[in-house]
């Protein structure tokens, strides 16, 4: 390497580090003074404590919508789970000639932006006269996770040597008992991973989840809705554990992905 | 062929009709990969059919197993139409190219998989997965896990696994083709002696001649989507029927051949005239002989049905326990043989340019359809 | 092979026999009109549903159904949409140019490296995606506003003599905000369009002379920028269709196009005029994605 390299990958470094501190910083200063009062003349630096931490579980309407926020991502879950193991399973096996077809219609919401999903499901829902509720919400994240569960059960299936269901079925298992039996304890690890990021994206959804929210609002439209009133430092706090939460699920996910694909 | 109870020349027995092939063929649109066949498996025979890569024989075996449907034809299993049964209620049992084992359960769960499907007691299927484990030597591995099984091993889970249900066929679809030199040797002895002690017939697949040969008591040969021969493995050596069988296992002098007129047809090929069996070769054809159904001696001690011929010896190899000769046949003649004697009968040889004297027997002499 | 077909009802020729070829039939269809119909239902015909409302209209705040392109005509009358319009797109294109420099600079730092420190700081990069995207706007606004931790620190530092509004509440704190936001978005394609310059190429241009330098310029950037750019028109259609980035830190000033359609389905309360304007939205994104696709399909020609 020539010096003249040597100080390109240097200050490559530190504009790297700089966009890291931008990256993380925000985050970082929320979860710092969450632990200290604020007042009108600054910060009380003298205040450290968990006080803030403390005084959320006195808060009944973010306990329920941190309730909502959990519900409606198991369900988002395990609907979007057996709709995009049925249909991947379908398309695996055999020949099927809509299956381009079906794919760019499941990755659609992906692509689109977010406000084009919300307010199609939105619109739909309002002219299927079905009120805005925890359901429609529902609805909406498992239309947003399809496609990220369909995509790794199916890159999964498609690693599955067709001689494996053709044992199967060959030793007298029929073709549910092969799915059980043989496909699915094989689906496992990527059934477990594309759950976590699915949970994961469900957990912080808004973009969405704001056209379809009802009279129950989920954890990221209560806290839009107590910063439109102004920062407390209770909102640090709980902003402190949502990051806490999402990340761990995240690593997780991220740590699952690497097994997964190293075990292809 | 068709209808009449085939024969295992090798060991003597004769077999029951079991499974009948009438007409069955394969075409995926246009392209035609098995031409219709008619073939009959008896019960308790090893059938081996052997062919290159894309010869149709894998699509036999997966009609068989019902995996592909056929396109015409259908199949009889002790008389019965078994061409639209599902998969998982014909009584057959297929050990897969790549083992297909379920990477997931251990040795013991695959074997029993089978049994457990047709909701068997607990207690059978632990009694009879023990037996069968027994049998193919693995009883210390019930309860490893396929990954941690060396290829032989995995070889023999998958066999385990295709015979605890008892089917009434067992199809092998090329099992030895993924393992060295050395294991698959032992393996065909230790299958070959499995089927004999189970007394359950087997169709195997393989592309490989001495496997075919030594294994089976009946082969069938293959070819672009057409058998070429069915018969024992003396047969198919030394009864060729078509130039590809003659030409398929080890080495054979083919020799080009007419169809002489008359009342009375014969062939005429450079070892002189044949009486013909069968059906009369359209118009061109060659007569196939192997070089070590050759031997040397005087015209003048021909026994009957023997014939012999003076040549010219063209070049000479020592292949240890035997020599092989290239033999001109007659001065000027375009032709030349092949000939592998055992090297003590040369004695004390001969020289490159000089006569040799050919002694065949005419039975040896195979006429080919082209 | 090709013709094993088993759907878990075991509804197949090879499986199901010839023995209810009616049942058979029956099963057969109706498996595949749920296979094909509950997308359909969940995606199709909620975007079919928006794009009709897009040709209603309102009276007295009431949607009515009859087939008008009022809507699309008010957009294109009223200058105040189409300043709306192209200025969010040259926001978003700015967001993306930012995010296609600074999500280049990490990625190529992250590629150059091996082992556990590589897949660390690829880890590292990539969680701020699973960071909640309101409370990344609510960090952002902490850091940029009046009583912010930017004031603070240029106050303290002596640049300043008392806390600006500049940073907050107009088009710059938008901007700021959603490169920052949508950053992580682009670092991951960006990094994949990297790990696909073959090893061997490196070593090959080693091997001719070329020094790292030169092997960047010749064969690293020209390899890698299509699956970059691809990365940036991504962020770029996440931009435009944000709406609550400009509502939190925008203030007056920073009203965005997103935003527009939303007032329409909040406050304004006219949805079939929100939903033509979120139809203009859908067409530019389609442009940009088929765009994209062309600079990809370039790309893999090459």
């Amino acid at each position: 390497m020539t010096a003249a390299e040597r100080i390109t990958i240097t200050l490559l470094w530190a504009v790297g580090a700089l966009v890291f501190v931008m990256l993380y910083g925000p985050a970082f200063m929320v979860v710092v003074l969450s632990f200290f009062d604020i007042s009108r003349d600054g910060i009380d630096w003298g205040s450290f404590g968990f006080q803030w931490y403390a005084r959320l579980g006195d808060n009944p309407q973010m306990l329920a919508a941190l309730g909502n926020t959990l519900l409606v991502g198991a369900c988002a879950v395990v609907l979007a789970t057996a709709l995009a193991l049925g249909l991947a399973y379908y398309m695996k096996t055999g020949i099927r000639r809509g299956r381009p077809l079906l794919e760019f219609v499941i990755f659609l919401p992906f692509v689109l932006p977010a406000i084009i999903t919300g307010i199609s499901l939105l619109v739909a829902f309002r002219e299927l006269g079905l009120e805005r509720s925890l359901i429609t919400v529902t609805i909406g994240h498992v239309v947003l996770i399809l496609a990220i569960i369909y995509r790794m059960v199916m890159i999964r299936l498609e690693s599955l040597e067709d001689s494996q269901i053709e044992a199967s079925l060959d030793l007298g298992a029929n073709g549910w008992q092969t799915f059980l039996h043989v496909v699915l304890p094989q689906l496992r690890s990527a059934l477990v991973t594309s759950g976590l990021l699915a949970f994961t994206l469900s957990f912080d959804e808004t973009l969405v989840t704001f056209f379809l929210v009802g009279g129950e609002p989920t954890l990221p439209i209560r806290l839009w809705a107590m910063m439109r009133v102004g920062f407390t430092p209770e909102v640090n706090a709980l902003v402190s554990i949502v990051l806490l939460v999402t990340i761990t699920l995240a690593v997780l996910g991220a740590m699952s992905l690497k097994e997964t694909m190293a075990r292809r | 062929m068709i209808g009449a109870p085939s024969t295992g020349a090798d060991a003597g027995m004769s077999f029951r009709n079991l499974i009948h092939l009438a007409g069955v063929g394969k075409s995926y649109g246009a392209v035609n990969v098995l031409k219709p066949v008619d073939l009959t498996i008896g019960d308790g025979e090893f059938l081996t059919i052997l062919g290159p890569s894309g010869s149709g024989k894998t699509t036999i075996l997966r009609m068989l197993g019902g995996f592909t449907p056929p396109s015409t034809g259908r199949i009889l299993l002790d008389g019965v139409d078994i061409t639209d049964m599902p998969i998982f209620e014909r009584p057959f049992n297929t050990v897969f190219q790549d083992y297909a084992l379920f990477p997931h359960m251990s040795v013991a769960k695959n074997v029993g998989y089978g049994l457990k499907m047709r909701r068997r007691p607990r207690a059978e299927i632990d009694a009879k997965v023990a037996d069968v484990l027994a049998m193919v030597e693995l009883s210390d591995k019930a309860g490893r896990y396929p990954a941690e099984l060396s290829g032989g091993q995995r070889q023999r889970v998958a066999l385990a696994r295709a015979i605890v249900c008892e089917p009434k066929v067992v199809l092998l679809d090329e099992p030895l083709g993924a393992l060295d030199a050395e294991l698959r040797r032992s393996m065909q002895d230790f299958l070959k002696a499995l089927q004999r002690r189970i007394r359950t017939t087997f169709v195997f697949i393989t592309h490989d001649q001495e496997e075919a040969i030594s294994m089976s008591d009946r082969i069938v040969v293959m070819d672009h989507g057409k058998v070429e021969q069915v018969g024992t493995p003396k047969d198919i050596y030394y009864r060729p029927q078509s130039e590809f069988v003659a030409k398929f296992f080890g080495e054979n002098n083919i020799l080009p051949a007419r169809l002489t007129a008359g009342a009375d047809p014969a062939i005429e090929s450079p070892l002189g005239g044949h009486a013909l069996h069968g059906a009369a070769p359209a118009g061109t054809c060659s007569v196939a002989i192997r070089p070590e159904s050759f031997s040397l001696g005087e015209a003048a001690n021909t026994a009957a049905g023997q014939r012999s011929m003076v040549g010219r010896l063209e070049s000479l190899t020592f292949l240890g326990a035997t020599t092989q000769l290239v033999v001109r046949l007659g001065d000027g003649s375009p032709h030349t043989v092949k000939v592998r004697l055992p090297t003590p009968d040369l004695g004390e040889g001969v020289g490159i340019g000089e006569a040799v004297s050919l002694r065949w027997s005419t039975a040896d002499v195979s006429v080919l359809n082209a | 092979m090709t013709d094993l077909s088993l759907a878990a009802s075991g509804a197949d020729p090879a499986i199901a026999g010839a023995r209810a070829p009616h049942r058979r039939w029956l099963r057969r269809t109706a498996l595949r009109l749920a296979v094909y119909g509950v997308p359909a239902l969940l995606i199709l015909v909620p975007l079919a549903t928006f794009l009709v409302y897009s040709f209603w209209t309102t009276v007295d705040g009431r949607v009515v159904q009859s087939f008008t392109l009022a809507n699309y005509v008010d957009f294109l009358a009223k200058p105040v949409y189409r300043g709306v319009f192209t200025g969010t797109l040259w926001l978003a294109s700015i967001v993306a140019t930012t995010s296609l420099i600074f999500g280049y600079i990490i990625a190529y730092l992250v590629w150059r490296l091996e082992g556990r420190l590589r897949y660390f700081l690829l880890l590292l990069s990539v969680i701020p995606l699973a960071m909640n995207y309101i409370v990344k706007i609510y960090a952002m606004r902490n850091i940029l506003g009046y009583n912010g931790s930017l004031n603070w620190l240029l106050v303290h530092a002596g640049l300043i003599e008392a806390p600006s509004k500049l940073f907050i509440f107009n088009q710059t704190a938008v901007m700021i905000t959603m490169a920052v936001i949508y950053l992580p978005y682009a670092i991951l394609p960006i990094f994949l369009s990297l790990e696909r310059v073959s090893p061997s190429l490196l070593a090959a241009s080693a091997d001719l002379g070329g020094r790292p330098g030169q092997t960047f310029r010749n064969v690293v950037l020209p390899l890698s920028l299509p699956g970059s750019i691809v990365g940036a028109l991504f962020v770029m259609v996440l931009a435009l269709g944000d709406y609550l980035t400009p509502q939190m830190v925008g203030g007056n000033q920073g009203f965005t196009f997103g935003r527009a359609i939303w007032s329409q389905f909040g406050m304004a309360f006219n949805w079939p005029f929100g939903a033509a304007l979120a139809v203009v939205l859908l067409l530019s994104v389609v442009l940009i994605i088929l765009v994209a696709a062309a600079i990809s399909r370039h790309a893999r020609v090459k």
